[in-house]
This record gives C-alpha cells, structure tokens and sequence, in this order.
C-alpha cells in the first residue's frame, strides 16, 4: 500500500467519524478544547506571525525559551525503542507542538496527530509544510473520545496519561500551581486513565505497539523538594491519593487527579488493559529530554553510566550525585525519574 | 530490547542505541540521526566502517539499516573487549596504546603501499583510547563517526591518541609530565617513523602539528570540535615537551628520524 493509499485510509477513518477538513487542512471533530504551556492571546498572537516567517523563528521571537521543546531532536529518542518502518500508520495521541509527529514522520511512520487544542495544530501543519512532510494527518479532538479501530501500527501516549484525568481548559500558566476550582468527575482518575488506554488499544492492530511514557510516581527527586511537575505541590505525586487529594483541594481549591504510578503499578495497569510483552525503561533525567533510557530489569541498573549535566546549580550536581549514588551503589531502579513504556496490543 | 546511552551529545545530533540479543547480551549498537548533518555523519560513520572491514578481517560490520529523506539508522555489531579509560592517562594505558599503534602501523602500512601522497591520508578523527578494544581477535578501532578516506597527513591519529593521553596524564598529576611519558612518547613516535606511518609534518613537532591540524582542519569535525579537551585547554609546556622528544631523538628541524 502505497503514501497516497494509507494517507487516504487515515481521511476514510476521519470521514465516517464526521470530521470535516478546514482550511488550515487540519480535521476537526467539533469537540474543541485547550491545554497549553501559552494563553489563548500568546497562541493568537503566535499563529499571526506565521504568515510572515517560520515556526522556529515565531518561537524564537516570542518564546525562546520553548525553542527546545518543540524543535529539539532529543526529545525523539524514546522513538528508537520501537521499530517504525517507512508506511506504519502511527497516532500521536496529543500531539500539541508536533514533537513526536516530526520524529515518527521523519521515520517513514505516516502519522496521525490528534489534539483538543486547535491552536497547535495550526502551529503543526505549519512545521509539517515547512519541512515538506505530505505523510502527516493532523486532527482536532478531545483524545479520550478519538477512536479509531484496529487502524495503527503504533500509538503514542507521550506525557499524556496523567493529564486524562483533568477537566475544562488548561492554560497552564494560569493553572500550574494556581488555585483553579475544578469539581471532581465522578469517575476516579485510574479508571478514566484505563479507559483512555483502552481506546488506544483498540486503536491498534493486532501485535501493533503503544509508546508511553510518564514521570515516576516514586521519582527520587520527588523526596528532595523538587514539586510535583502537574500540581507544583511538594510530595503530592508519592503520597496516598487520599493525603494528595486533600493538600489539593486546600491549595488548589481542586481535587489531585494527575495520578502517576510506579513501575509495577503502572505494568499492572498496561496488562488489565489487554496489552502484553511489555518492555519497561527508566529514563534519565527525564522522559522529555532522555540521555539515558535502560530497561528496568534488574541487572540492567548496573548500566547505567554518567551522562552529562544540564547547567551546573548546586540542586543540579547534588541530584546528579544523588541519583548515581542510588543506582550505581543501592541500585534503585525504582526511584528512577521517569518510565517508558512499549507495549503490544 | 535496547538501552540508548547517548543522545545527541557533545554538540552532535545523533542518538546511540544498544541492541540486545534474546539472551540479554548486547548485540549491535545502533546509531541514528534525524538532521540533515548527522545524516553527513553517519554516512561518513558507515564509510569508515567499510574501508577499516576493507582492510581488517575481523573488523566490526556494519551497515545503514534504515534510511528516508530525514532519517538513517546504522547499525554496526557490538565488539566485546578492553578498552582504554581516559583517567588512567598514557602510562596506565601504555600497552593499549603501543597495541593501538602496531594495529595503526599494520593497517595504515597497507594502505600506504598503494598510496599516492601520504599527506593525505585515511583519517579515524576520533582515536581516544576509549574507541580501541583488545579482544582475542586482536585490537580493534570503533567509532569511525568523523572518518574522511582522504584527509591528513599519514600518522595524525597517533599523534591525537598521544596527546589526548598526555592530556589526562597531565591532569591526573597536576599538571605534571614525568621523564617515563616522554621516553614513552619517544618510543612510540619511533615505532611510527620506523613503518614510514609517521608525515615529516609531525615528525618535527608532534603534538604542536597535532594541535595547529585541529584548528586548520576545523572543517572535518563540524561543530564536534569543541568536545576535544586538547583544544579546550592546551596542555602548557606543549612546546617543551616536543623540543624534548625531537632532542632525545637526536633530531634538528627539517631531519628525519633514522
């Protein structure tokens, strides 16, 4: 099957679905919504400028500091875990900024890219026409209602579960650390995560592969005073739910639903969804920007090595030390900083 | 399974990847690249893994495993052995080097039967002790990343390898070079000169030549350059050492070594 034929068989998927295509070329379920690091103005103001000059130069205008995020190559290596070929159908479940999608492309992977926040998307297909990429699909939904069976070769759940759980509109800046209310859904957060894990199986042929990757619910740096990357509240991601959820609702005026797990906990979840021969890795520092990904089996924390420091703060060498302290002498693999996952369905 | 243990590193732009066999033993190593200029370098990678298995009969294989307009993926098979540490500095790694060398001479020396101009030869561009192995095969170089066929003069490799060595050797003593590494360095520079695997270029002064090379050449390391520690902070007494080593080899300028 060729570009055209596979492309076409993704818009076929879109079209009984009732998406429609707009201008921008991008498919739009008509169920919007928002998360993003930008407010609704700063993504305005953004997407003007692109008519007169290139993403990375918009970026670089207006945010420098999202230049890495977005354009860096590092925040593809996790995709060297998997084995995409020239043609494998892939979805990029929340997309935003099309980091992934750019890898996985680049890989011959003709991609799906799905995402609730249209600003993005616009931000995407511009990258995408810039870099003359014709086997990218960009799509406009909420992604626990973006089904699409047996259709890919790979999905990717790339710093996604943990924000299934949230409700409305995220502009992080006005939320991150923000006292935000948000009454509680009466579904618990583990079990709106295990149905969005569900659709993404579905979404896979049979013995396709899931990509995931998440923070550590028992990150080291966690017990050390780094805050909870979802909630920026101390301690929230290992302490009981119950505890979290209280320092939640009385510092955010929301309960805690950004739940993490540990590397068992999380296999668990991935195996009572229906996925097997699950492979699981411990990323260093982190999943966003990994220097060092070894699977999590036993013997293998003895390879982990020293890699090279981002900055030189005194919080920045102490957590180094602290980290090859851990895994080198009481090989800890389970206080780890991050878990990817690869997973069959 | 794979484990990656680099990522885009040292100003580079490509991820290495450690390829498991079902056993749990590592298999090949994997490297890939998404940028147009680490596209260049893996190419160059592979061109220098065929012309060393050209060469070498036991050298590692490797081939491009998957390549598109913005992607390539090489893979080459994972040499078990021993390898150099850079803290250990020359003398520590003084067997190592004098095998590195041997295998230098052996290879070059065969190459420089044919060859037409020895000041332009193949080129390794990255011979640290960490990328030779000794294995019961025999001494092995890895890493061909920054490999050009026709580059430098015949014996630049060695002279970096020297260098790089005495650099860490002079960092583990605080800045001190003992009368053993010279007559170490002596040594080895004959061993070279003898098998006509040494460019009259660095015969005169080896690590200033080495050095002055770096800077004139920039070009074949791209923006890798910078994670050469002898560029980033000479050693002091380069010149003294090379008068040292020309003097107890009875050398003047101009001559050669007999």
């Amino acid at each position: 099957m060729n570009l055209k034929s596979k492309t076409d068989r993704i818009e076929n998927a879109l079209l009984e679905q009732s998406y429609e295509k707009d201008d921008h070329g991008i498919w739009i379920s008509g169920n919007r919504g928002y998360w993003s690091n930008l407010t609704k103005s700063e993504n305005t103001d953004l997407l003007s400028r692109l008519d007169k000059t290139n993403t990375r130069d918009a970026i670089l205008k207006t945010h420098p500091t999202y230049e890495n995020i977005i354009f860096s190559e590092k925040r593809n290596a996790g995709l060297e875990l998997l084995e995409i070929q020239p043609g494998d159908i892939c979805i990029d479940y929340g997309c935003m900024w099309g980091a992934l999608t750019i890898g996985m492309a680049n890989r011959g992977g003709i991609v799906l890219s799905i995402d609730q926040t249209y600003e993005s998307l616009v931000f995407l297909e511009h990258r995408v026409t810039e870099m003359n990429l014709d086997n990218v699909v960009i799509a406009q939904n909420d992604v626990r209602r973006a089904e699409f069976p047996k259709l890919a070769d790979y999905a990717v759940v790339n710093g996604v579960l943990e924000w299934i759980p949230e409700t409305g509109e995220i502009d992080l800046q006005n939320y991150y650390g923000k006292a935000v209310r948000r009454e509680r859904t009466s579904e618990n957060p583990e079990k709106l995560q295990y149905n969005f894990l569900k659709l993404v199986h579905n979404s896979l042929k049979v013995d396709g592969t899931m990509f995931l990757s998440i923070e550590n619910r028992y990150d080291y740096t966690q017990f050390f005073g780094k805050k909870d990357p979802h909630s920026n509240l101390l301690f929230t991601s290992f302490l009981p739910r119950a505890i979290s959820n209280k320092i939640s609702l009385a510092a955010l005026k929301r309960p805690y639903v950004n739940y993490l797990y540990s590397f068992k906990a999380l296999k668990n979840l991935i195996v009572d969804v229906g996925f097997h021969d699950i492979e699981l890795y411990m990323a260093f520092p982190d999943y966003r920007f990994p220097e060092l990904v070894l699977p999590y089996a036993r013997k293998n924390v003895s390879k982990y090595i020293n890699y090279g420091m981002d900055g030189y703060s005194w919080k920045r060498i102490s957590a180094t030390l602290v980290e090859r302290f851990l895994m080198k002498k009481l090989r800890a693999r389970f206080f780890a900083p991050s878990i990817m996952v690869v997973a069959k369905a | 399974m794979k484990a990656i243990i680099r990522n885009c590193a040292h100003g580079g732009t490509s991820v290495i990847s450690v390829v498991y066999d079902k056993k749990g033993s590592p298999a090949w190593v994997a490297k890939s690249s998404e940028n147009k200029a680490g596209i260049k370098d893996i190419l160059q990678e592979h061109e220098g893994f065929q012309w060393y298995a050209n060469h070498v009969s036991y050298a590692p294989q490797a081939e491009i495993s998957r390549q598109t307009e913005n992607y390539i993926l090489l893979q080459s098979d994972y040499v078990f052995g021993k390898s150099g540490k850079h803290n250990y500095g020359l003398l520590r790694n003084s067997s190592l080097i004098i095998s590195a060398i041997m295998h230098y001479i052996a290879v070059w020396g065969s190459w420089s039967k044919n060859a037409q101009n020895l000041e332009s030869a193949p080129m390794h561009g990255d011979l640290s002790v960490d990328n030779i192995i000794l294995n019961d095969k025999g001494t092995i170089f890895i890493d061909w990343e920054h490999f050009h066929v026709s580059a430098l003069p015949i014996g630049f490799d060695i002279c970096y390898l020297l260098l790089e060595s005495l650099w860490y050797e002079s960092r583990t003593r605080h800045g001190h070079i003992s009368n053993e590494a010279i007559y170490f360095i002596q040594h080895c520079i004959r061993l070279l000169s003898k098998e006509g695997c040494l460019s009259k270029r660095f015969m005169a002064k080896p690590f200033r030549s080495t050095l002055d090379t770096f800077i004139e050449r920039s070009e074949l390391w791209g923006n890798q350059i910078y994670k050469f520690p002898v560029l980033k902070s000479p050693i002091d007494c380069i010149d003294i050492i090379d008068q040292r080593i020309r003097e107890s080899l009875c050398l003047s300028s101009g001559d050669l070594i007999q």
